[in-house]
């Protein structure tokens, strides 16, 4: 079954923080830098703004070095989601993840990842340059970059955030 | 309390204490944020006299209240300070991610007090707040000493000053990260008197809205709107480039220390191509959606491998007019500046002033020890590092040209500036508009920044009635959507003449752009264009869960408007002191001068709108009642 | 197919989940020494300090009921490998394939006084119920292992006052090396816990409950003493029918999770498996080395084949709010020859990398987690510096890290 996924273009994205702040006001009702389940990181030396954020792994590693088995895929989709009342906050997660997507929740000392807002991410509709976009996967791209995810970190992606921008 | 942090970090430097100050709910209600807290506290802590380079001045950093919500430019945040260019209150506004990260560090603002023997940096993280030893980074430049605070502190967003701070430069600013900063009215060296060299922080508290699904709706409202000005899209693509070409045009360009309006070669030296041929890519401020600001990288020639935040029409004006550089010396001008920590406007504007005396024969190469010419880029350069380290004929001009020109006989016709702070840009003999009566009305000097017609119309330049209007211009829609009181609209716009009232308009323009420094959102036009204050009062309702009218938010702009005009007078301000250089009154300019007569009319008319003395220019008791000082 | 897990622990749960998601058809019974379902050991300290409730415990589980049967409080008396049964409460339970996922415990040394009420494991529920209500005051922890250290600074935000006492001469003498290891005692001991290390305990003194303890330097009077100090591997099952035991203690397995009894499994804390990085035998005691392995084992099982690359010793911990992480080997692990050090040390933040035969043998930070994930997994795949240098340097995939600084002057 082919899910909708979050894209980031980096080649549109200015770094203005706007997908941070609906996100975190979004899930939590207020605002923190450690609440938002998307990070826009800014790499000045290569002069790009890059997104990082849950990729929805097919074989997640956080889910198997969670020692509270809080993590689960969605069943009837491939989000992977949290039980956060069982999350101790210990953080291993957030180690095994290798997108450095999972993200510290430090009022709550939990962990979180995107959950895509119940298929209405609220960070593509308020991105300014329609940077970030919410489609179905499907081009080559996305399979030479799964490839490549699979060979490098050995978990296969669903999809990787596509960088219409610079290629790797 | 809801939106704001709900409390002051108070510094002081001499006794090496800190305190937290708690964020009185009137004061926030009554002067909303940002400048508007700066103004009080400034009134109420600065005594009268004390010298803005002294131990008595108070350094004050506030986050407009609207940080930390998805309201499109809703970032910024106001440094204030006694100016020890003007002598009178000093301010300068600053976008970026700082003003976020200090409200996420807990403060809604820092005030800094005192003076340290030794040189400190202060910082926040989390809970810890120190003030440490900066010998390390004292006498490096910002650019270097980022790097050596981040390489300590990861994940900082840092402020500091360069070596123009250090050395007391009267136009010093403080840099926030590599690219911004606090340009004017020498806030740089008040921090540098007080031997600050930086401010860390880094924080991860939350920031609580009082009704977050609110403050979501209305931030998306304003982004709608925003999108749907007139400038919007060529903003995106240009930022204030835009600007350039028609200002040539009007022959109203800051050229050669005024000594003209336009260069010949303007339009390929500064026109907004310029963007295309060296801007690599936009960079925003938090939660910008114009995002004006461009990455400009030289990538051969003499100037390769810079790379910087620029783009933007003050350092372009301020450099390649005034001093008259090239673009690519101009962009490069930027880095320097950025590096000793200067202001970008009023080091333009010195060095034009340098380079006119030296070619009037007022000074000579054994006073400047090289030789110094309009559009020569080493001369310009090496006076600029001769001011930020006041080495030689540096170390007279860093006063900046009102106190430059007492040291030589005649160099006072070339001192442009209002109340002892540089004019940069725009030359009123060429253009008269809202936006220049704006710099003799501003609260801060010479200055273009704090008055502007939201829908100022570029496409006319024409001097109606003695000075009293500007061409409108636009068809009825524009006249509808401009968000401003009935009554006052009509009175400010004449749709009949198709003219605007420079005098009333000066008022509200002023009162909307003081209250965007009080909410912390910026002031391009797209926004100017489009926000005003009853949106703006929405959402700081939803935000702070207090209730507020948009009439109330005007006037709290105003309150603080008057209370900073009120330092101003009791630091010295007289009436006779918002005049502009004699130059602009006395040398013609593409056929033009300044009628002192008739700006003197249209000022105290502004006055009049104000409610202030038509003689002298004071608030009146009865203004002072009504705004509830 | 019928198969049967012995023990409800992590590696037990993870089969069984496992053998459902592959094998809808799959019989799976568990059987479980406690009668309590299935909790996570991890968060006990956690819930020693009062930070989770006791329901939070216990885990969600996806175990469909009416194929998987959970049998708790069922101790398995023993295994017939010839019949291919196990007897538990009396009945004979028969089946294709077993798992044995039978976990460890703690052990407490022969010394007097271990006897005497105020002792104390940290291994089950139970076992912090007693804590709790014994409610002591001042505790002497021994070991400075993650579940000493853990526990230590839980009963301390209980208000209790906490001395640990180490054998070896630094804290988490098997996680960190000494310069972090050091770093994170500064942070427990600014914190008001008393460490000593390098020394032993020799007995607990006491007339009807627990008094004092005395080690070789000193004498310490306390109400209750917790031994975090070393765990056996539960084998006796397993070693009484005749399955080959290894020689670190714990039940011999091949890359598939296969014991010497064919149809029999084993896999989770009572195995011994090999070390990822060397490649020697190693016991690898942790929630998430267990939930690989029975996931190799469950699905082995079922007639795939599928290899277990070696356990990764990753350690991810708060102390008093600073995170801190180790993973692979120690410098003392390695031989010295060859063996770089990258070190990178901010105001608030300490990164270690080691380095040998140009590849990545062990990760230590204190202060910052952020974003060692990548980190990790070039440890894991075992991924060349050239091509490190590659991602590193690529667009795609990374950012700047803290630790990049380091690994990037190194490389370049």
């Amino acid at each position: 079954m082919k899910q909708k996924r979050l894209y980031h273009n980096t080649s549109l994205c200015d770094g203005c923080g706007l997908c941070q702040l609906v996100c975190a006001l979004e899930h939590c009702g207020q605002w923190n830098h450690y609440q938002s389940r998307i990070k826009i990181v800014n790499d000045m030396e290569r002069e790009a703004f890059y997104a990082v954020c849950c990729t929805q792994c097919e074989e997640a590693p956080c889910i198997l070095t969670c020692l509270m088995n809080t993590i689960y895929k969605q069943p009837g989709s491939d989000i992977t989601v949290r039980d956060l009342y069982h999350c101790i906050g210990c953080r291993a997660c957030e180690l095994a993840c290798p997108f450095d997507a999972a993200v510290f929740d430090v009022i709550q000392e939990k962990v979180v990842n995107c959950d895509l807002c119940g298929g209405r991410p609220l960070c593509v509709e308020y991105c300014p340059n329609h940077a970030l976009t919410y489609d179905y996967p499907g081009d080559q791209a996305d399979k030479k970059r799964n490839q490549a995810a699979l060979q490098r970190f050995g978990t296969s992606l669903l999809e990787v955030f596509k960088f219409s921008g610079k290629e790797a | 309390m809801f939106g704001y942090a709900g409390k002051m970090l108070e510094v002081y430097l001499s006794t090496q204490k800190i305190k937290t100050r708690k964020l009185e709910p009137d004061l926030a209600r009554d002067y909303i944020g940002g400048i508007g807290f700066n103004a009080r506290i400034l009134y109420d802590e600065i005594p009268a006299g004390a010298d803005p380079l002294g131990p008595d001045n108070v350094l004050v950093f506030s986050v407009g209240c609207l940080v930390g919500t998805p309201f499109p430019t809703a970032s910024r945040m106001e440094v204030s300070a006694k100016s020890p260019a003007s002598n009178g209150f000093g301010s300068s506004n600053s976008g970026a991610f700082l003003g976020l990260r200090l409200k996420c560090a807990g403060y809604d603002g820092m005030i800094i007090k005192g003076q340290a023997q030794k040189p400190v940096y202060l910082l926040i993280e989390e809970d810890t707040i120190e003030i440490k030893e900066a010998s390390f980074i004292w006498g490096k430049d910002a650019w270097e000493s980022i790097d050596l605070l981040r390489a300590r502190h990861y994940g900082a967003e840092i402020i500091l000053i360069g070596q123009a701070g250090e050395n007391l430069v009267r136009f010093a600013s403080i840099e926030n990260g590599y690219y911004d900063g606090f340009g004017r009215t020498g806030m740089g060296a008040v921090m540098g008197s007080k031997k600050l060299k930086a401010v860390v922080v880094r924080g991860s508290k939350p920031i609580v809205p009082a009704d977050p699904q609110g403050v979501l709706e209305l931030s998306a409202k304003g982004q709608k709107l925003i999108k749907s000005a007139s400038s919007y899209q060529a903003f995106c693509a240009y930022g204030t480039m835009n600007a350039t070409i028609p200002y040539g045009g009007f022959n109203a360009l800051s050229v050669h220390n005024y000594s003209r309006g336009t260069l010949p070669d303007w339009k390929q030296k500064a026109g907004r191509q310029i963007v295309d041929i060296y801007g690599s890519r936009h960079i925003a401020c938090q939660s910008c959606i114009i995002a004006c600001g461009h990455l400009a990288e030289i990538n051969e020639g003499k100037y390769a491998g810079t790379l910087v935040k620029d783009m933007e029409i003050t350092p372009t004006v301020s450099y390649s007019s005034n001093v008259g550089l090239s673009t690519e010396a101009s962009i490069k001008s930027s880095e320097l500046c950025q590096r000793y920590g200067i202001d970008m406007s009023s080091s333009g504007s010195v060095i034009a002033f340098a380079m006119e005396l030296y070619q009037k024969g007022i000074i000579n190469k054994d006073d400047v020890g090289y030789e110094l010419a309009f559009g020569d880029d080493d001369a310009a350069f090496a006076l600029l590092r001769d001011i930020s380290l006041r080495q030689g004929i540096g170390d007279i001009l860093a006063e900046g040209v009102k106190r430059a020109a007492d040291h030589w006989p005649g160099a006072d016709d070339y001192a442009i500036h209002v109340k002892g702070v540089e004019v940069p840009m725009i030359d009123p003999r060429g253009r008269w508009s809202t936006w220049t009566l704006g710099m003799l009305t501003n609260i801060r000097g010479g200055d273009h920044l704090r008055c502007r017609n939201p829908v100022e119309n570029l496409r006319y330049n024409e001097n109606l009635y003695h000075y009293q209007k500007e061409r409108f211009g636009f068809k009825k829609p524009m006249y509808d959507r401009l968000d401003m009181p009935e009554n006052l609209k009509s009175a400010a716009i004449d749709l009949e003449s198709d003219t605007v009232d420079i005098a009333i308009m000066s008022k509200w323009a002023e009162d909307l752009i003081n209250l965007y420094n009080s909410v912390g959102i910026c002031i391009r036009p797209p926004v100017m264009e489009t926000i005003g204050p009853t949106l703006l009062a929405e959402i700081y309702t939803c935000m702070t869960g207090i209730p507020m009218s948009p009439d109330e938010l005007m006037m709290g702009s105003e309150r603080a408007w008057n209370l900073m005009k009120l330092f101003n007078i009791r630091h010295g301000e007289v009436a006779g002191d918002s005049k502009f250089p004699r130059r602009f009154y006395r040398e013609l300019q593409s056929g033009n001068i300044v009628d002192e007569d008739k700006v003197q009319a249209v000022l105290e008319q502004y006055w009049q709108a104000r409610g202030w003395d038509p003689g002298t220019g004071h608030p009146l008791p009865e203004t002072e009642k009504r705004l509830g000082i | 197919m019928r198969i049967i897990i012995i023990g409800n622990g992590a590696a037990g749960n993870q089969a069984a989940q496992t053998i459902q998601d592959y094998d809808p058809e799959a019989e799976i019974t568990i059987l479980g020494a406690e009668s309590i379902p299935f909790y996570s050991a991890c968060a006990l300290p956690d819930y020693l300090a009062g930070w989770i409730k006791r329901d939070q415990l216990f885990l969600r589980s996806s175990l469909e009921r009416h194929r998987v049967e959970i049998r708790l409080g069922q101790a398995v008396e023993d295994i017939k490998p010839d019949r291919q049964a196990v007897s538990a409460g009396g009945e004979l339970l028969f089946y294709d394939r077993l798992i044995i996922a039978s976990g460890s415990r703690p052990v407490l040394p022969n010394i007097p006084g271990t006897g005497l009420p105020g002792n104390f494991v940290i291994k089950s529920v139970y076992d912090i119920d007693r804590i709790l209500s014994h409610n002591p005051r001042r505790i002497v922890v021994i070991g400075s292992g993650n579940i000493g250290i853990e526990a230590a600074e839980a009963l301390a935000s209980r208000g209790c006052q906490v001395s640990i006492i180490e054998m070896m001469p630094r804290i988490m003498p098997r996680l960190f090396d000494e310069q972090p290891a050091m770093l994170i005692r500064n942070i427990l001991e600014e914190n008001g816990i008393e460490i000593h290390t390098g020394e032993k305990a020799r007995e607990v003194i006491g007339k009807n409950k627990v008094e004092g303890l005395i080690t070789d330097c000193r004498r310490i009077s306390c109400d209750a003493v917790i031994w975090a100090a070393g765990v056996r591997q539960n084998t006796e099952l397993a070693r009484a029918a005749g399955i080959e035991i290894g020689g670190l203690g714990g039940i011999k397995v091949d890359s598939q999770m296969k014991t010497s009894h064919p149809a029999i499994y084993a896999c989770g804390d009572c195995i011994e498996t090999s070390d990822l990085l060397t490649g020697k035998p190693a016991l690898c005691l942790l929630w998430s080395c267990a939930k690989a392995q029975a996931e190799v084992a469950a699905r082995n099982c079922l007639g795939e084949e599928i290899v277990y690359p070696g356990a990764l010793k990753l350690i991810a911990e708060e102390a008093y709010g600073k995170p801190c992480m180790a993973a692979g080997l120690l410098e003392e692990e390695l031989d010295r020859t060859g063996l770089k050090i990258i070190e990178k040390e901010t105001e608030n933040t300490y990164h270690r990398i080691l380095i040998k035969n140009e590849r990545i043998m062990g990760i230590q930070a204190v202060g910052s987690m952020e974003a060692m994930g990548p980190l990790l997994y070039f440890m894991k795949k075992m991924i060349a510096p050239s091509e490190i240098k590659r991602i590193i340097n690529s667009p795609a995939l990374l950012k700047n890290m803290p630790w990049m600084l380091a690994i990037d002057k190194y490389w370049q």
